[in-house]
């Protein structure tokens, strides 16, 4: 008896074995052709004909939009640093951003978000969730929405990884109505998953008696009753089976010594070279944090250093993207809750300000090397090509060929995938 | 379809129920029947199919364990039961468990998710929320009382302080208040209609959600401290009409009182402008009204006769031990989703109400119902029941028809009196505003008044105070004259007598002041509260104005009420049967493939005996063939013989003629010489002697002649012989080709049906699929429930020994605190007493693991929490987590350990089955664990635990069946 929901169906398995024997036979072919060394390429262009997937960078706290995105040096509320030219002609940023300087043909700038939540929380909210929080009502984030509409559906692998600063691990609680298959799995600092190690004293061969044994049990119950439900259950232990074989993906060691060193040797260049490790390997949704930037004090200098870290590690992780043949079907992210005052308060800091900031697009079906919409010469408010957070996630999923005017059916409700009463930004889409 | 989007959730089907109105004639009867058989009456009535067997004994002992002690039987339990031949063994159990800590304990647990769903604490801890609802469990208070305490909490009543996290700790928000109550209490989710009519569900106005925002709209936190704590209220004010509009339509103002849906409005008594408090609010004071609108909800819902709250509470307790509701899902009632069973859902709702919503004797009741005690498997299905299943599709399309046709009807007039009464509202709405306006201006000047009132309070005390300052000073002065003329040599105590005697003449007219200031004051607070008197008449004087327009709106109402209940009535009616068609479709469709299947395999069956037959044929042919064969070879060389014996004889024929020919020669030769030498003797006589031998020759040749003749005969024969055994031979090779073609033919149409057995068992499998959907769905067939991440964490510990060994612990320990005497083991209440106390030991050592299996294993806080799902972290959980994997480790007494122990491998095996699944191990299963062991006797500990793990990670534990 075969069960007819998605996850089991044989068209399933056999366009994921079609797609792995398509991708071990381009491997294979350029390294007959004396083209060993893009075998890696090759890979990821495989990859990229099948499957879309988003990485988010959060800068948590509010990065100022003036030390990176949208400088306004020479005014009063620039601050001291210059701005620099980049590698389009005609667009500057902060000269806090050297190396992305020289990736920004490959980026979107979007400078006239306005949000209008000045609260770390709601903003929080409404940026990974493109709606406002609503008190009787609970959607999920980007990252589970991502995990449904764009995860094979029979691999061990989740779909939907959060890359913490700190430690932790577990599952989130951010896929609402999707349900927890979509929530977040989180990577404490870059650790594998919870519980993927075998506990000391159970032997790998012990390991395969038990589960023998475990699917002898089940099939002899399954005789009786088998269900949809019962095939999700049953399945999920052979997906931690594939889960722990997999598990190297999850180990950011094992990638070159040099890309370490290009990416930085500190926690967020080894979480951006990990969400790269994650991406090649086919994960959905990728979010890595950078924390903190919440500077009503000493903005400038913090900036200066969190921002040191951050044009390292993201300009190495776009320059590969891009070299790897990976942009065209993978989307960046660079968000926060909000940007920073264009006032520099008393304690030389910047407070909230969700009224003129920027955010950053690349990859997919996002145009490259535009700045779109403006503020005004002190940056106090936008005045071209305005956008808020419903906007930007419409913008997402349709960069990510999910059209998101679409629904959800919901135990046969239909739930609109995003703010049914906003729309993409159509200007920057290609 | 894109992958991602679920197929919308089939609606499941019920058989009829139009054969169980039965209800008037068996009133009196009913009666004295118990719930339990009216239940099953009920249900054999709405039920037109066959049903499952009955579940086994050892099936229904976990089960009752499981859905009322939320935990799994001890092994010792499941033998005794299994031993027990009482007839009534079955309700004996079910008292037993609901008797035991654990039932009070599990009640708890489900009524805290299924209020709470999991969310975090925010103002009431929740320590104090579960023992409050544990406490209700324990003494079994009734749960319409319970829900009428939580609605009408403020955390003001210290007895039911903790119920009032339901709205605390929401927020408290009155639109997420307003949706969870709709779901909670009344098993509606109205959320989509916040901001117009639900666009789906009909049934879901937009005027239901206000109506019931308007009891909450009101009510907001209030912060208080008392002492060094703080603590939240949820003060309520006098409420307003709630105002909306749908975003859909233009220019559509609607208005609302406070309304439970499918109910007339709340009949609100109206105290005069000023006058709604019984305790005004101020600060760390909750006030208090006259008429709380929460308190008229609580009423309205919870007070018994609200239909929608009975049979919302009778659903989710049906859905407790059923592991689905008669309305799925629970919070899903309407219509066009009518109850699988609308007859069973009416009477459980009336019965819960009449048993004054005592929770255990309902339970009791459904748990003793045939349908709940009925196996998981799909029974058999009699292939005869084929053509009626055809005829009742066949009457219920046209059933199906006619009542859309009475739906249609229905919606019509509902229609238009829905328009009569938005009518009458946008007369109310301006009718009403001049109330509004007047209560403003009400408001302002009670807000003067109060201030009047609060300066002159302020300044009474200040008097107060200078009053008894006064009277201090001259009681001073008094008691210092009399020191003065007692020690008149001292000068400074003079002098300070003096001083007192100047204080007691200056601080007379500060009083005197005070006094002044007191009554102009006072004089200001009149005036300011005889200034409200004509604004509280203006009010009323607005609100008798506006009471027409306001009645005329209660009479729409009455009107929509009665229009909508025939609708509704009209559309259950016809989803009904709907389902039932499509359920009735589920078996027809089965029994075409079960039909299907049996026609193809007799087909097959004749086709083989054919095949064999043919197969006979070829074998004989082939027998035969042989044996033409063999005559055949036989005549070619009978040919080849008389071939051989021509040629000889022709041989000598020809020496013969040779011989003849060259002395016919000779006598040739002779005759010419006698010619020319004339009549020579010599010439003669050699003439006379060749003629002889000519003549002798001749003679002799005449047998090889008819030798030759003869043997040209037989050649001739032996030609005609093979010809004729070669063309019989190749007729019977022919046969063979013949026939081998036409097996094979056989062979190909065998297969080709096989191929085709083949689809149709997938058919069949399908099928059975969706009929046991749809027959599990109706109770027909039991459900599988999946345990709840409490119930999974139990039963864990259960069958890892790890509660055991901790209840032995605490039963160790009450021992040396509370010896056992012979008296107290007499007295049934102290031995109850007993367990309980050793419940609440246990359970708090152990309550701490709890947390871990919910973040693995329940949906996330504020979800709804009775949907089944597996992640792959859950299996990892389970598969690697350290604290469970230590918990299998063989030690002392749990199964592992005991296993390790036992030489018997089947007792072994045995006792593995009784004590994770409650059940005997069957042969089959029993072998394959002696297997196991057998093949790992190296490291039994090790293959111990891990057996105990598979039966732990089976589908058959991780559902309740």
């Amino acid at each position: 008896m075969k069960c007819s929901y998605a996850c089991q169906s044989a068209e399933h398995a056999v366009a994921r074995r079609q797609f792995l024997q398509g991708v071990a036979a381009t491997a294979a072919g350029s390294v007959v052709g004396g083209l060993g060394l893009f075998a890696n390429p090759a890979v990821s262009a495989a990859l990229n004909n099948q499957q879309k997937r988003v990485v988010v960078f959060n800068m948590h706290g509010g990065l100022s939009q003036l030390e990176s995105w949208d400088p306004k040096p020479g005014t009063d509320t620039g601050g001291p640093f210059r701005a620099i030219d980049t590698s389009v002609p005609g667009i500057k940023i902060s000269e806090l951003l050297p190396n992305i300087a020289k990736q920004m043909h490959h980026l979107c700038l979007v400078r006239g978000v306005n949000t209008k939540e000045d609260d770390h929380g709601k903003g929080a909210y409404l940026m990974t969730h493109g709606r406002r929080e609503s008190p009787a009502a609970d959607y999920p984030t980007l990252g589970a929405v991502c995990a449904k509409t764009l995860s094979s559906e029979d691999g061990g692998l989740p779909g939907h990884i959060i890359i913490t600063p700190g430690g932790g691990g577990g599952r989130g609680n951010d896929s609402a109505y999707l349900g927890p298959k979509y929530s977040s799995i989180y990577l404490g600092n870059g650790n594998p998953p919870s519980h993927t190690v075998r506990p000391g004293k159970v032997t790998e061969p012990m390991d395969t008696v038990r589960n023998d044994f475990r699917r002898r049990v089940d099939q002899r119950f399954l005789n009786r009753r088998r269900t949809a439900v019962t095939d999700a259950y049953t399945y999920s232990y052979e997906q931690a089976i594939q889960l722990m074989k997999q598990r190297e993906i999850f180990d950011v060691s094992k990638e070159p010594e040099k890309d370490h060193e290009r990416y930085g040797k500190y926690d967020l260049g080894r979480h951006c070279l990990l969400a790269r490790r994650l991406l090649e390997k086919g994960i959905s949704f990728v979010q890595v944090s950078h924390s903190n930037y919440d500077t009503h004090n000493e903005n400038f200098n913090f900036h200066i250093e969190q921002l040191g870290e951050f044009d390292r590690s993201f300009a190495a992780f776009v320059s590969d993207l891009a070299s790897r043949g990976m942009l065209d079907s993978t989307l960046i992210v660079v968000l926060s809750e909000f940007g920073r005052t264009p006032n520099i308060n008393l304690y030389y800091g910047r407070d909230h300000w969700s009224h003129a900031w920027s955010v950053v697009l690349a990859g997919s079906k996002i145009q490259r090397g535009i700045a779109y919409g403006k503020t005004n010469p002190r940056g106090t408010e936008v005045v071209d090509g305005q956008v808020d957070h419903a906007n930007l996630f419409h913008t997402y999923l349709q960069a990510s060929g999910v059209d998101s005017t679409d629904s959800f059916d919901i135990e046969g409700r239909d739930v609109p995938i995003a703010d049914p009463a906003s729309k993409m930004i159509k200007q920057i889409l290609a | 379809m894109k992958p991602w989007i679920k197929p919308s959730r089939l609606i499941m089907p019920l058989a009829i129920c139009a054969a169980s109105l039965a209800t008037n004639a068996n009133a009196a009867e009913s009666a004295t029947e118990s719930l339990h058989t009216r239940i099953d009456r009920v249900l054999a009535a709405s039920i037109d199919h066959p049903v499952a067997e009955v579940a086994t004994d050892a099936e229904f002992l976990r089960r009752i364990w499981l859905d009322l002690a939320g935990m799994p039987p001890s092994p010792d339990d499941v033998k005794a039961f299994l031993a027990d031949t009482a007839p009534q063994k079955r309700a004996a159990a079910v008292d037993r468990v609901l008797e035991s800590p654990h039932f009070a304990r599990h009640l708890a647990t489900t009524l805290d998710v299924m209020l709470m769903e999991r969310r975090a604490a925010k103002n009431v801890p929740d320590a104090d929320w579960q023992a409050y609802i544990f406490q209700a469990c324990r003494e079994n208070r009734p749960l319409n009382e319970l829900a009428r305490a939580i609605l009408r909490a403020d955390s003001n009543d210290t007895a039911n302080r903790p119920a009032a996290k339901f709205y605390l700790d929401r927020g408290p928000d009155p639109n997420l208040i307003t949706r969870d109550v709709g779901r909670v209490f009344l098993g509606r989710d109205m959320q989509c209609a916040q901001c117009h009519n639900h666009p789906l569900i009909s049934d879901y106005l937009q005027a239901d959600y206000h109506g019931l925002l308007a009891f909450f709209e009101s009510s907001s936190e209030q912060k208080l401290t008392e002492g060094k704590t703080a603590r939240v209220a949820f003060a309520e004010q006098p409420g307003k009409n709630v105002v909306f509009d749908s975003v859909f339509v233009k220019n559509d103002k609607h208005m609302s009182g406070p309304r439970v849906p499918l109910e007339s409005s709340v009949n609100e008594p109206i105290f005069a402008a000023g006058d709604e408090f019984r305790v005004r609010a101020a600060e760390n004071v909750v006030p208090v009204l006259k008429s709380s609108r929460r308190a008229l909800l609580a009423d309205s819902i919870a007070g018994g006769k609200n239909q929608t709250f009975n049979e919302n509470l009778a659903n989710r307790l049906w859905a407790l031990m059923m592991g689905r509701g008669l309305v799925y899902p629970v919070d899903g009632h309407q219509p066009d989703n009518p109850p699988v069973h609308p007859e069973l859902l009416k009477l459980l709702g009336t019965e819960l109400a009449a048993m004054k919503f005592d929770t255990r004797a309902f339970l009791r009741e459904i748990a003793l119902s045939k349908a709940y005690s009925r196996s998981v498997d799909l029974p058999r299905i009699d292939p005869s029941r084929g053509s009626e299943v055809m005829l009742k599709i066949a009457e219920s399309k046209k059933l199906a028809e006619s009542l859309h046709a009475k739906t249609t009807a229905a919606k019509t007039s509902f229609d238009a009196a829905v328009k009569a009464w938005y009518d009458a509202e946008t007369t109310q709405i301006a009718a009403v505003a001049p109330v509004d306006a007047a209560l403003a201006k009400h408001a302002e000047g009670a807000k003067a008044s109060d201030a009047a009132v609060k300066v002159l309070t302020d300044t009474e005390v200040q008097l107060k105070a200078r009053r008894e300052a006064a009277a201090a000073v001259v009681e001073a002065s008094n008691k210092a004259a009399e020191v003065v003329k007692r020690l008149p040599a001292e000068k400074e105590l003079a002098a300070a007598a003096q001083k007192f005697v100047d204080r007691a003449k200056s601080i007379a007219p500060e009083v005197t002041t005070l006094e002044k200031t007191v009554a102009e004051k006072s004089t200001l607070a009149k005036k300011a509260a005889d200034a409200l008197v004509p604004l509280v008449k203006a009010v009323d004087d607005a609100r008798i104005k506006a009471a027409p327009a306001r009645e005329a709106t209660l009479q729409k109402e009455q009107a929509v009420l009665a229009a909508r209940r025939v609708l509704n009535e009209a559309r259950v009616a016809e989803e009904h049967e709907k389902r039932r068609l499509k359920s009735l479709e589920a078996e027809a469709q089965f029994l075409l493939a079960e039909e299907r299947i049996a026609g193809v395999k007799k087909t097959v069956e004749s086709k083989r005996a054919e095949l064999a037959k043919l197969d006979a044929e070829v074998n004989a042919a082939k027998q035969r063939a042989a044996e033409l064969e063999k005559t055949t070879a036989t005549a070619e060389s009978t040919k080849l013989a008389a071939e051989k014996k021509l040629s000889e004889t022709n041989a000598i024929n020809d020496a013969y003629d040779k011989k003849i020919a060259s002395v016919a020669k000779a006598i040739e030769s002779a005759d010419s010489a006698r010619q020319q030498l004339g009549d020579d003797a010599l010439v003669n006589e050699a003439l006379a002697k060749l003629k002889t031998r000519a003549d002798q020759l001749k003679l002799q040749s005449s047998d090889p002649k008819a030798k030759r003749t003869a043997a040209q005969a037989d050649v001739q024969r032996a030609v005609d012989a093979l010809k004729m055994a070669t063309q019989t031979r190749d007729v019977a090779r022919k046969v063979i080709v013949d026939r081998t073609a036409a097996v094979k033919k056989a062979q190909d149409s065998i297969d080709a049906d096989d191929f085709q057995l083949k689809a149709l068992a997938a058919e069949r499998g399908s099928a059975v699929e969706t009929l046991t959907t749809y027959w599990s769905n109706d109770f027909s067939i039991a459900q599988l429930k999946p345990l709840t991440p409490e119930q999974l964490g139990w039963s864990i510990m259960k069958a890892s020994g790890v509660y055991d060994q901790y209840e032995r612990q605490e039963i160790a320990a009450l021992e040396k605190a509370q010896p056992l005497n012979d008296q107290t083991k007499r007295d049934p209440a102290k031995m109850k007493a007993r367990a309980v106390e050793l419940e609440q030991r246990v359970f708090d050592k152990l309550k701490g693991v709890l947390p871990t299996f919910v973040a693995t294993y329940a949906a996330g806080a504020g979800q709804p929490q009775n949907d089944f799902f597996a992640t792959v972290d859950q299996a990892l959980f389970i598969s690697n987590g350290e604290m469970v994997n230590n918990w299998f480790a063989p030690s002392g007494t749990n199964v592992s350990g005991r296993m390790v122990a036992e030489k018997d491998l089947a007792k072994a095996a045995s006792d593995l089955y009784l004590t994770v699944l409650n059940r005997p191990a069957s042969v089959e299963e029993s072998a394959d664990v002696t297997r196991v062991l057998t093949e790992q006797s190296a490291n039994k500990p090790a293959a111990v635990q891990e057996l105990l793990w598979g039966l732990l990670t089976s589908a058959e534990f991780r559902f309740n069946h």
